[in-house]
């Protein structure tokens, strides 16, 4: 039996996700949440997302570290040694996880930014070309800064990604209280509102991948 | 939540067991984690090109 793991929890708590056709398997104080599956499983938009609902799922349920996409196991007992070897650092990370919620915020340029790859064309043109995105990857990191120093959590729970694609300026990802998901958003919406440069949107809540390893 | 952002949670981020992870493409085993090696699906990738969605 080929498994599909999905998440991650103390094995006191396996028995709180409640969630049909979910295998447990667990090793000393922890426990992995499975799906059997046929095959390595191919990540079209339907098996992610279906992923993200797992996970979100398993994590409403108990405190939850989510597997990234595509851990396969042989079987139980070759999982549950995975496990073992790996028990006491899954537990310090659902203790620093605790019970609070990833909510993920991306910051997308309102117009068009030079991004992309350097003209090549002269090496006029491309030192300028570097150049511009210099500044607009400093201006990227003031506006996250500023950001974040309004939403006020600690450094140790925001994880920040500066101009990771084309028309991004940056992606935050939170670490939060469930009960604070309504005022980030009501702070993103606010922030929006007073900055012209850039469009903000906050999703989630989410499993915390970001804080998971 | 737009799939570019998923696809960086999935398989970017999350536990990743001593076992390493596998993920097939059109129905062949692909990829060890491990290696830090990501593909994803071609359908996935193409929806990447799509407009980026705004608020």
């Amino acid at each position: 039996m080929t498994l599909l793991v999905r998440s991650f929890v103390r094995a006191s708590d396996a028995d709180r996700v409640g969630i049909p056709g979910l295998v447990v398997v667990r090793a000393g104080g922890v426990a992995a949440i499975a799906t059997e599956t046929d095959a390595p499983p191919t990540a079209t938009e339907d098996a992610l997302r279906a992923h993200v609902a797992m996970t979100g799922a398993i994590h409403d349920a108990a405190p939850s570290l989510p597997a990234r996409f595509g851990s396969i196991f042989a079987g139980r007992d070759e999982l549950a040694q995975a496990l073992a070897s790996r028990e006491a650092a899954l537990l310090g990370a659902l203790d620093a996880v605790g019970d609070r919620i990833e909510m993920s915020v991306t910051l997308s340029w309102r117009t068009a930014r030079a991004g992309g790859t350097a003209d090549a064309s002269s090496g006029r043109a491309y030192m300028e070309a570097l150049g511009t995105r210099e500044r607009e990857r400093e201006r990227a990191e003031q506006i996250t800064a500023r950001l974040v120093g309004e939403l006020g959590y600690e450094r140790a729970f925001t994880r920040e990604s500066i101009c990771p694609r084309g028309g991004v300026a940056a992606t935050v990802a939170l670490l939060i209280p469930r009960d604070e998901v309504m005022r980030v958003r009501r702070h993103v919406a606010s922030f929006r509102d007073r900055t012209s440069e850039v469009m903000v949107a906050a999703y989630g809540p989410l499993a915390p991948y970001s804080f998971a390893s | 939540m737009p799939l570019v952002d998923i696809i960086d949670r999935l398989l970017g981020r999350g536990v990743v067991l001593a076992g390493g992870a596998v993920i097939s493409v059109a129905g062949v085993d692909l990829i060890e984690l491990r290696l830090s090696v990501v593909l994803a699906s071609v359908d996935a990738f193409d929806r990447l090109r799509e407009p980026a969605e705004t608020t």
